[in-house]
């Protein structure tokens, strides 16, 4: 088989026909120059409880997970898939409002997404008992975090109204599923 | 876990309009007076919109006895 001998100089470019069969293994610190990926970690956290909102303030549910960046400016993509269920026996609307909250380092949580009003969604009919379920899916990137310490999403839930009856997260046998990735800047 | 629109149901027949909050990880199928012990009833709002609850229930019309009783019969 013919061969060709590439002796030890440096090469500008090399004919790519000359590459075949099996490279020698490269040390990763020897590759510079390359932009790398821009996904840094996720964390993900499973639930299968439930939780009830039966409350025109804001409430936690149970789920919630964790990120600790590794750089103040990288950004964190935050999603929550989950099941969620309203009820009300009678009146205009069964209409629950969802939001994320966050915490940085423990220092407690406050509402972050939306940043105002919540994710509303249920039923408006005239009469009445109604029941409905859904599967909400929040999602949104955080770009304002600033930190390196640990990040805590959480998601809230309540009725809209005092005429909304029954808000409730999760069930028997659903999971729910929160998803956090931190992305480079 | 415990069936939350009984819960919701029971609740209102013997407090309509009744604020309340409950996180349930448990297998129990039925009320049992520990669930009901962690209810979180609502008793105004922090600075942030949270709900301000406590485990003590402060409705005199509302008793785990009576609550698991409008529950069976539902």
């Amino acid at each position: 088989m013919a061969q060709t001998l590439i002796n030890n100089l440096s090469y500008s470019t090399l004919d790519a026909t000359k590459l075949s069969g099996n490279l020698p293994a490269i040390s990763g610190a020897s590759l510079t120059g390359i932009s790398g990926g821009k996904l840094l970690q996720t964390q993900s956290a499973l639930f299968t409880s439930q939780s009830a909102h039966n409350s025109e303030t804001m409430s936690a549910s149970n789920y919630t997970d964790q990120i600790t960046p590794s750089a103040t400016n990288s950004k964190i993509f935050v999603q929550f898939n989950l099941r969620s269920h309203v009820y009300q026996a009678s009146g205009t609307q069964a209409v629950s409002r969802l939001a994320i909250f966050r915490q940085i380092n423990g220092g407690g949580y406050s509402q972050f997404f939306p940043a105002t009003t919540s994710t509303c969604w249920g039923i408006s009919v005239s009469s009445g008992e109604r029941e409905f379920y859904g599967s909400p899916q929040i999602s949104f990137l955080d770009t304002t975090h600033n930190t390196t310490n640990a990040i805590d999403y959480k998601l809230y839930a309540r009725r809209s109204t005092s005429a909304s009856g029954s808000v409730n997260v999760g069930g028997s046998s659903h999971q729910a599923q929160v998803i956090l990735m931190e992305i480079a800047a | 876990m415990i069936d939350l629109i009984k819960l919701h149901k029971a609740l209102e027949i013997l407090k309509p309009n009744v604020q309340w909050t409950l996180l349930d990880d448990t297998d129990n199928t039925s009320l049992t007076e520990d669930l009901y012990n962690n209810i979180g009833w609502v008793t105004g709002e922090d600075s942030n919109g949270v709900a301000i609850t406590t485990n003590t229930c402060p409705h005199s019309e509302i008793t785990y006895a009576k609550v698991k009783a409008e529950m069976d019969k539902l």
